[in-house]
């Protein structure tokens, strides 16, 4: 089954690679287990099973033939034992009537298939004690870069840095998914990194000096007594008036730092800053607005971002707050500017104080005769800049860690213990804290200062085992249940991405967590409180793999619509989108079509839809001539699963596949040929047409077919998720028109995207297994393995006789027996 | 793109055995090398070096592959730059991994590993890369014994355990680890390393306490936060008997190249600059 075109190699190496790692945990289950009691199973496989597999299975999956690489005859008989994973495949294959394909002469009746699956089942079943048996007694989840840096905040009130160059490292993913405990690796160098921001970060929560608080402001433009028009604009008292205009593409505004000049007013030091410009946006009719960006250039970061919509004599005040080291090098730009030209502003000497201004020959290029802008214009009056900002809950936490009084141990050790109580999300144990001690008192002995000997022993805790991972389980007895420590750290990282609060915390001390009617009055808190964001946006981005929007950047030529705002704001949707469905209490079917979305400025010009004005992600309502409606036909979706020039149909049947139906297709075989792009001296033909003649190999049909109907049904979006009726391809001729229809490998047929997500909508029940199972491998960071079936199948159940509300989903998720262990 | 040479792995078995940590080595007796210690100190002759390029999505091996084998081999067509050092080099042609064959889609990481990738999609576990194997050797006659750099993706270099060595992406970054000067004069750097090693001590004796009983699960994530802590510990200790060595210094003009803003567009560049490390340990 090749996948198509010539990309192919590049992209599927990762998709393959992910999907080997995919089955990984669990089959390492399926090897460890011990053989125990199974003379007499085995002769019942011999007798029962054996003649089964050769009839109907041995043929295309044996030593002759492995179709779909898979081979029967090579797996261990002890079934239960080993190779679970693969006899549970075989069981759903066989049951779900895929296997023995529809087109073999002679298929077992359904009574031989069904003593086939109950006696697999029963094996699979009985091996589960065993299997439980074999797990390793404690699991160690590694934080992922973003925990740690919302743990640390948490913990300390500093913001790391971590993406910046020299931080900490990416983290690997499985199948999007970046969470996972067996795929979290650590190397020497992530030791060095984490040693290395600790470090960093105790230097800003004790600095050396005593960092003042300063709040400074500037105006954008000032004219100095020598600079020319100054004696003019000084006797028409007009000095104090003068704005900075960005009108033209490639326009920089430098002059953003206020902490310039005396002493006074030098950069206070590392921390969280609150900036603020004072500025006006004009937008032209018809065109874009104004829009603001603020990047730091020596930390290449963009800090803020915003259109700006404001009359000239009624400026508005933006503010954002961002994390600076040292003093900031910014750049204020206009990308929505208009194009670059002679005689613009930034050229002429003549200061600017308003569009209307008749002296400056700027001026007929930017308005027009009626005094209305031309080009989108961003002007700016003023810059101020607070900070470092401490809140007093940070700032109480940093003085509770530090001893007060150079020399005293016992307040050392206060400090630290409350220090690596709140660090390790539990209390102590027995001589714990001993380890750390004996640093400071090392430290000190070897001539270091009090604090900094302290700073040692916080740095040792912030690297430690306990702080960087989460641990599950007991080393010294077998326990498969949480502990109410264990269960506010998984709680609090689901829907934090960070450690408890104090609150949690005490529920945990107090042994009232684990109860079901506490869990669920915590989970509601957690989810009312703004930290909930991190869930709203890190589960949907790895579930629907979002982080591949933009990975192959579109080609300029092809789509000059595309740019990196319209890229962020495709990202944006189906966050927003799912953070509405959450809150709003709405349903699984909103996912699979909608009359409404979520949209900012930016999307709404792309799909069409009315304009809106403000610059925030809004919900409006969709007609059936936007051709839009759920996440399967977002933009992001439709892009991420294309590259940079065309869309890819099995690339979005492979998504559909894994993301809606929860089905990983195998990988493809080696050596597949590549479709070729269209000759251009051939008539033109859609991509549709290469691949059927691509499939044409048998052993790619049987996967294909499928995979390839899932992605066909959405041929009437572009690899950007534009709208289309034809197929823009190079060759001689018309462009042919798009067939978006398609037959389900169950027999159903579709005639586009709207009837597909019709039979989507008509079998919630796969898409609603799929999505608790996403869940549940974000929320437990482990793959789903055989064994929590029947757990997941309950959640599934209290979310059908819910009428499959999210919210109460993922109530039912962490009101799980599945929640509650490891 | 990797640039080596050492033999941390070894020592830290070593290491690890010192303290009876009951980790299982299957490697370790065929592979006994002289501990680490006072011995090691930085030889004055050149080391050897090894360097790995890899390019992804592959080339046309059938243009090349070398025909005409010998002292008079003649160089194809993508080959021809290498002309000129016709006399340094050694062209080896028509290697491959017999595990490998056939499952291209997971090339860059068994590029350096031979590792076999199981064709039912089962537990995949990587094995030592080439470029680590030849670090224990080499790797003790130079300030790092090796450098996972990657323009793009992820590292080739795998761990005796088979765990992922983490590449650095970032010039700048590259540049201050090699030539960067460290604040504070020597003796700091001194004190630094220092206190890095009672850190390093107490967390590795912390976890050690747990680890005590480690059970039949052999790959344990605590095994590997362990062992990576043990190694930074040699690490700490390697950079500390390289203190008295100067770092070699570099004129601006050459400096700059490595410290200037660099952005998408300048791919050519940027490629350049990952090729030119492989002159600057």
């Amino acid at each position: 089954m090749g996948y198509d075109i010539q990309f192919a190699y590049f992209s599927f190496r990762f998709y393959v690679a992910t999907n080997m790692i995919n089955r990984f945990p669990i089959f390492i289950l399926g090897c460890l287990l011990v053989v125990s009691g199974i003379a007499s199973a085995q002769s019942s496989f011999e007798k029962d099973l054996q003649p089964y597999f050769k009839m109907h299975c041995i043929r295309c999956h044996g030593a002759d033939k492995q179709e779909a690489d898979f081979r029967i005859d090579k797996l261990s008989p002890e079934v239960g034992l080993k190779d679970t994973p693969h006899w549970a495949e075989i069981i759903e294959r066989i049951s779900s009537g895929q296997m023995p394909p529809k087109e073999v002469k002679t298929r077992p009746t359904a009574d031989e298939s069904a003593k086939v699956i109950q006696w697999l089942s029963a094996r699979i079943k009985e091996g589960e004690a065993t299997r439980m048996a074999r797990r390793v007694r404690v699991s160690y989840h590694r934080l992922t870069r973003e925990e740690y840096v919302n743990s640390v905040r948490d913990l300390i009130g500093v913001e790391y840095d971590a993406a910046d160059p020299g931080g900490l490292l990416e983290d690997p993913e499985w199948n999007g998914f970046e969470r996972l405990g067996s795929v979290l690796t650590l190397s020497p160098t992530h030791i060095e990194k984490y040693m290395t921001a600790a470090e960093v970060i105790l230097a800003e929560a004790y600095p050396d000096k005593k960092v003042e608080y300063r709040d400074l402001s500037t105006r954008a433009a000032t004219l100095r007594p020598q600079q020319p028009h100054y004696d003019r604009l000084e006797k028409a008292g007009l000095l104090d008036k003068v704005r900075y205009p960005l009108t033209t593409a490639g326009e920089l505004f430098r002059a953003s730092s206020p902490f310039r000049g005396s002493p006074d007013r030098a950069f206070p030091g590392a921390g969280i800053y609150e900036i603020s410009y004072t500025v006006c946006g004009l937008k032209p009719e018809d065109q874009r607005p104004p829009r603001m960006q603020v990047y730091e250039h020596k930390l290449d970061r963009v800090l803020f971002e915003r259109d700006i919509i404001a009359p000239e004599d009624k400026p508005i005040t933006v503010t954002f707050r961002t994390h600076l080291v040292r003093p900031p090098e910014i750049h204020v730009i206009n990308i929505a500017a208009g194009p670059r030209h002679p005689r613009n502003n930034s050229d002429s000497r003549i200061p600017f104080i308003t569009t209307a201004d008749p002296l400056a020959p700027w001026q007929m290029k930017i308005v027009d005769q009626q005094g209305l802008p031309r080009v989108p214009i961003l002007i700016l009056d003023s810059i101020s800049m607070r900070g470092p900002i401490v809140t007093e809950e940070e700032q109480r936490r940093r003085n509770e860690y530090m001893a007060k009084t150079p020399g005293n141990m016992d307040q050392v050790r206060a400090g630290l213990e409350s220090m690596a109580k709140r660090a390790f999300r539990r209390p102590l144990k027995e001589g714990e804290l001993q380890t750390y001690m004996k640093i400071v008192e090392t430290e000190i002995a070897a001539g270091a200062k009090f604090v900094d000997a302290i700073k040692s022993a916080m740095t040792a805790i912030l690297c430690s085992k306990s702080f960087l991972f989460m641990a599950e389980g007991d080393q010294s007895s077998e326990r498969h249940t949480l502990n109410d420590w264990e269960l506010a750290s998984r709680l609090s990282y689901l829907v934090w991405s960070t450690m408890p609060d104090d609150e949690l915390l005490k529920a945990a001390e107090e042994g009232r967590l684990h109860k079901k009617d506490e869990l669920q009055r915590q989970l509601a808190r957690l989810l009312a409180d703004p930290r909930s964001q991190r869930f709203t946006k890190s589960f949907p981005t790895q579930w629907l793999r979002l982080r591949k929007v933009g990975m192959f950047a579109p080609d300029k030529k092809i789509y000059p619509n595309y740019d990196r705002h319209l890229e962020k704001s495709i990202i944006e949707e189906p966050l927003a989108f799912f953070s509405q469905v959450l809150k709003q209490r709405l349903t699984l079917r909103e996912f699979i079509d909608s009359d409404w979305t979520m949209v900012n400025p930016r999307l709404a010009e792309f799909y069409g839809l009315p304009p809106v004005s403000n610059d925030d992600f809004q919900r409006v309502s969709l007609k059936p001539e936007h051709q839009r409606g759920g996440l399967l036909t977002q933009a992001s979706v439709l892009s991420l699963t294309s590259d940079g020039t065309r869309h890819r149909p099995v690339h979005r049947g492979v998504w559909l596949s894994e993301s809606i139906f929860g089905k990983s297709p195998p990988p493809p075989p080696a050596n597949v040929d590549p479709i070729q792009p269209n000759p251009l001296t051939a008539p033109k033909a859609t991509i549709r047409m290469k691949l059927a003649a691509h499939i044409h190999d048998p052993r790619c049909a049987s996967c294909h077919r499928n995979i390839d109907p899932l992605g066909m049904a959405f041929d009437n979006y572009n690899a950007i998720g534009e709208w289309r009726t034809h197929e823009k391809v190079e060759g001689t001729g018309d462009d042919p028109p798009v067939n978006a229809k398609g037959t389900l490998p169950d027999g159903r047929s579709f005639a586009n995207a709207k009837e597909f997500k019709q039979l989507l909508m008509a079998d919630l029940d796969a898409f609603n297994n799929t999505f608790i199972e996403k869940l549940a491998v974000y929320g437990l960071r482990r793959t789903i393995t055989f064994d929590d079936r029947d757990k997941l199948k309950e959640i599934a159940r209290k979310s059908r006789e819910k009428d499959y509300c999210v919210a109460d989903i993922l109530e039912a998720f962490v009101l799980s027996d599945l929640f509650q262990q490891r | 793109m990797n640039i080596l040479t050492n033999k941390w792995l070894l020592s830290r078995r070593h290491l690890l055995r010192g303290i009876g940590a009951s980790i299982a080595l299957p490697m370790l007796d065929c592979m006994r090398l002289p501990s680490h210690g006072a011995s090691d100190i930085p030889r004055s002759t050149p080391p050897k070096r090894s360097v790995f390029l890899y390019i992804p999505n592959g080339v046309n091996t059938l243009t090349w592959q070398i025909e005409k084998a010998g002292a008079d081999y003649e160089l194809t067509t993508p080959l021809k730059s290498l002309e000129r050092h016709r006399n340094e080099v050694t062209p080896i042609s028509g290697l491959h991994h017999p595990l490998v064959i056939g499952k291209a889609h997971n090339c860059d990481q068994v590029w350096l590993t031979g590792a076999n990738v199981p064709s039912n999609g089962g537990a995949f576990r990587n094995t030592v890369s080439a470029d680590q194997l030849i670090a224990e050797v080499q790797g003790e006659s130079t300030r790092f014994p090796s450098l996972e750099l990657a323009i793009d993706g992820f590292s080739l270099a795998w761990s005796r355990d088979g765990i992922q060595i983490p590449s650095e992406r970032n010039v700048k970054t590259i540049f201050e680890r090699l030539f960067g000067e460290q604040a504070g004069g020597k003796n700091a750097v001194r004190r630094r390393l220092n206190q890095r090693g009672s850190i390093l001590d107490a967390v590795l004796s912390d976890a050690q306490g747990v680890n005590s009983n480690l059970g039949a699960e052999d790959r344990n994530k605590l095994d590997e936060y362990l062992t990576a802590v043990r190694q930074v510990e040699l690490r700490t200790k390697k950079a500390e008997t390289w203190l008295d060595v100067p770092r070699p210094k570099l004129d601006n003009s050459i400096s700059g190249r490595f410290l200037r803003q660099m952005n998408q567009d300048q791919v050519r560049e940027y490629h350049r600059l990952f090729y030119d490390w492989t002159f600057a340990p």
